[in-house]
């Protein structure tokens, strides 16, 4: 999905010499441009570039997402590194692991306390679909965490690197900007590139019987 | 009343009554399996006890018992000290089998009890009054398997909601619910339940009160709640509530054939994913009989140990984090980055690897991941020095972990504790040096261990085990064979003789093992995970009483506890 932020982007600074220095681009002018819009959009503007996430690993991924957050990824440069341990402080929910069903009604609970505008990334295969714990008959866990709260962002992996996780948080920002994020529409998938195309929640079906029951008995 | 975690006096107190206990370990009576055979005589008849060949099953005794014999039999072991490890039941359709698994800290002599009866008169005591461990076993038991458990304190669901009408572990079990239903039946469950509690508190004007703490917490590193009974700011009682991250990995082991379970158990520790592979090919590797090459050997040790040093430094910063201090955790994860990048190259993965195979390895260590391990030694030595400086001589730290969460030789031996919380108590149990499986048996290297049990004893103790963990690798890199890393006879098809097979492994956070029951068909008729986390945390309801709460969070971190690990 494109989306039109052309209009949002400020004017580029312009280039002053400042002392020695000449030439050099000051940024720190106080100049920042014009930006030309409805409030709504200001303030998304706003909200995209300062998103606080609640501190809420489930599994594996929650060490992945602890990764992006510490030295080497830095999830700040973002604008998203101010994990918040209460809800109610925060207005991005990252479901980092499988949703089991005796957790569901915690994460529901979790997200209703959030206030609004709030926000979800499905962090990988086990919040996105169920994952690698997905096969018929499994009874512990619920099958994709959008079944409970709407999803924003879905970021595939098993687990993501923290790269796939930040390229996530980016779309959900240029979402954020275009206000087409924490709508509770269906999310599109991030596509890392080189990667096949992830399929849509909604369309996987359960597995049918595993490849391997099919190989014919080895004759010993 | 006194509450150890208050005053320094009380913990002076506590730890000279600890220290005698701990210095008789010098004194050690080596038993050999034929002698426990025989003082066992009275109690059982000689028919029904065996003496195993540890090779082939990793049993050393396996007795039948009888429903009335299994309480005089475990007061023996109790007597003998051994200590608990597991407690497995197992399905198969016309009876049922619970087998108890114990073992000794001083030698290895792993005795296995079975119970077996047809599934409609079966009738089991609780041993939860010999073996305080027991407990959350039986309970885990009754929500698998529907199993009623006599005298059991409190039978009720351990990892399932309370609500479920189901227990999946039985064969032929189907689950036909719908999941999104029944998280709305749940929610309006537990609201029922929370207003139930709150109300009678505030109806008996009690000065006590409850406090939830997770499963949405901070430091209880994942999904765990305790549930925690206050008088003031004073833990009366520690309750913990687990299973919210329960996936059913051992149900998962059964659906499909020995290859496809590869890839799970290291995402049941996800910090330890290349050992838990061990874990899991060894036992297979055992149950087949199959040979492993040098250069496999070398390369098993080598990930094993870089995977420990990256726990390690991941619980470092993390536990230092619970209590308040943010640079270790930067610091730490810098560190461990360069570890998983090693693991990039080797498996592919950064967290979650699937890198052993039955026989060997999926592929070879590659020159520049050994050019990167030589170099990263030497880096990482000359960092935990600073490390070491930054924390453990800090006031603050030592004050907050200190005394805190006192792990005694008879907690450890009743809950069955291992790794580094047991060490730090003293005993000297490593699985590496007691079953050394591999070839940790041709290195020179040293089991830490402190003598205080706690918080402090077991940060120390996990900062001697990366010490020791880089002069393992310093001893395997260089000698590193060449070869292949595939044993080209290996059998293509799995297929192990009917029979019980037991393998463990030294995680970082204690023994991982797994009991496998084979029924000689491609698929596992039962892989039960014997996971450290899962007796470490059980201690908590023990040593919690008493402390404030704050120390709660010491105690958890120190303990080093992965909540997926409990779970399963």
């Amino acid at each position: 999905m494109d989306t039109k932020i052309d209009s949002l982007t400020p004017t580029p600074l312009p280039q002053r010499g400042r002392g020695k220095g000449e030439g050099v681009e000051h940024q720190k002018t106080g100049d920042m441009g014009i930006i030309f819009g409805t409030l709504e959009k200001i303030l998304n503007l706003a909200r995209a570039n300062s998103l606080w996430p609640l501190t809420f690993g489930l599994h594996c991924c929650a060490i992945e997402m602890m990764a992006a957050s510490a030295s080497r990824f830095d999830l700040d440069r973002f604008g998203a590194g101010v994990f918040r341990s209460s809800p109610r402080q925060a207005d991005l929910m990252i479901v980092a692991g499988t949703v089991s069903r005796k957790m569901a009604p915690r994460i529901k609970m979790l997200y209703d306390q959030m206030p609004a505008p709030k926000y979800v990334i499905a962090m990988g295969g086990c919040a996105m679909w169920g994952g690698p714990y997905q096969y018929e008959g499994q009874y512990a866990i619920v099958e994709g965490v959008d079944r409970i709260v709407p999803v924003d962002v879905h970021v595939p992996g098993c687990p993501p690197r923290p790269e796939g996780l930040i390229e996530g948080l980016l779309l959900l920002e240029r979402k954020i900007i275009a206000g087409t994020a924490g709508k509770g529409q269906l999310a599109e998938a991030v596509r890392p590139t080189g990667t096949p195309v992830p399929i849509p929640p909604g369309a996987v079906k359960a597995p049918g019987p595993r490849p391997d029951q099919n190989i014919i008995e080895h004759k010993e | 009343m006194s509450f150890p975690g208050l005053t320094g006096e009380s913990n002076q107190i506590k730890l000279k009554e600890l220290d005698p206990r701990f210095r008789g370990d010098d004194n050690i009576v080596i038993m050999n399996a034929e002698e426990i055979k025989s003082e066992l005589n009275p109690i059982l008849h000689p028919e029904n006890v065996a003496v195993s060949d540890y090779s082939k099953t990793g049993f050393h005794i396996e007795a039948t018992v009888s429903p009335d014999q299994i309480l005089p039999v475990v007061r023996f072991l109790r007597k003998k000290e051994f200590f608990l490890e597991q407690i497995t039941g197992a399905d198969f359709k016309e009876t049922f089998q619970l087998s108890y698994q114990f073992n000794r800290f001083d030698q290895t002599l792993r005795v296995i009890l079975r119970l077996k009866q047809p599934w409609n008169e079966y009738q089991v005591p609780s041993i939860t009054s010999i073996y305080a461990g027991a407990n959350w076993f039986e309970r885990e038991v009754f929500d698998m398997y529907g199993i009623q458990i006599k005298n059991h304190p409190h039978l009720k669901r351990l990892l399932l909601p309370e609500f479920c009408n189901f227990h999946p572990l039985r064969k032929g079990f189907k689950f036909e619910g719908d999941s999104v239903q029944d998280v709305n039946r749940a929610w309006e469950l537990e609201q029922e339940a929370e207003q139930k509690i709150s109300s009678t508190v505030l109806e008996s004007h009690r000065r006590d009160y409850f406090v939830n703490m997770g499963p949405q917490h901070p430091s209880t590193h994942g999904v765990l709640r305790l549930l925690l009974h206050m008088d003031g700011e004073i833990i009366l009682e520690v309750d913990p509530v687990i299973g919210y991250a329960h996936r059913a990995d051992e149900k998962m082991g059964e659906n499909g054939n020995y290859l496809q379970f590869t890839p799970y158990p290291s995402r049941v520790d996800y910090l330890a994913g290349m050992i838990y592979n061990w874990g899991y090919v060894g036992t297979v590797e055992r149950a087949l009989g199959i040979e492993l090459t040098e250069r496999c050997k070398y390369i098993r040790v080598i990930v094993s140990e870089l995977q420990r040093l990256a726990s390690h430094l991941l619980w470092y910063g993390a536990f230092l984090m619970d209590l308040g201090n943010f640079t270790p955790f930067l610091y730490c994860f810098q560190d461990r980055e360069e570890i998983l990048d090693m693991f990039e190259l080797c498996d592919g993965s950064r967290l979650t690897y699937n890198y052993f195979r039955f026989g060997g390895q999926e592929r070879d260590l590659s020159p520049e991941f050994l050019d990167r391990a030589r170099k990263f030694i030497p880096m990482l030595k000359s960092h935990l020095k600073d490390y070491e400086q930054l924390v453990a001589k800090n006031i603050i730290f030592r004050k907050r972990t200190e005394g805190v969460g006192v792990i005694t030789k008879d907690l450890a031996i009743e809950y069955g504790v291992t790794g580094g919380a047991l060490r730090a108590c003293g005993i000297p149990y490593d699985v590496r040096k007691s079953e050394p499986y591999g070839i940790y048996d041709q290195f020179q290297w040293d089991v830490p261990t402190k003598t205080g049990g706690d918080a402090y004893s077991r940060f120390q103790v996990r900062v001697q085990e990366m010490w020791q963990s880089l002069r393992i690798l310093e001893q395997a890199l260089p000698k590193i064979p060449e070869g292949p890393y595939n044993n080209p006879q290996a059998p293509k098809r799995f297929k192990p003789n009917a029979g019980e097979y037991y393998f463990c492994v030294e995680s970082p956070r204690g023994q991982m093992g797994i009991y496998l029951i084979s029924d000689g068909t491609e698929n596992p008729y039962r892989i039960k995970m014997r996971t450290p986390c899962y007796n470490n945390l059980e201690v908590i309801s023990p040593i919690g009483k008493g402390h404030l709460l704050a120390d709660v969070v010491c105690i958890l971190g120190s303990l080093d506890i992965v909540v997926p690990d409990v779970d399963r």
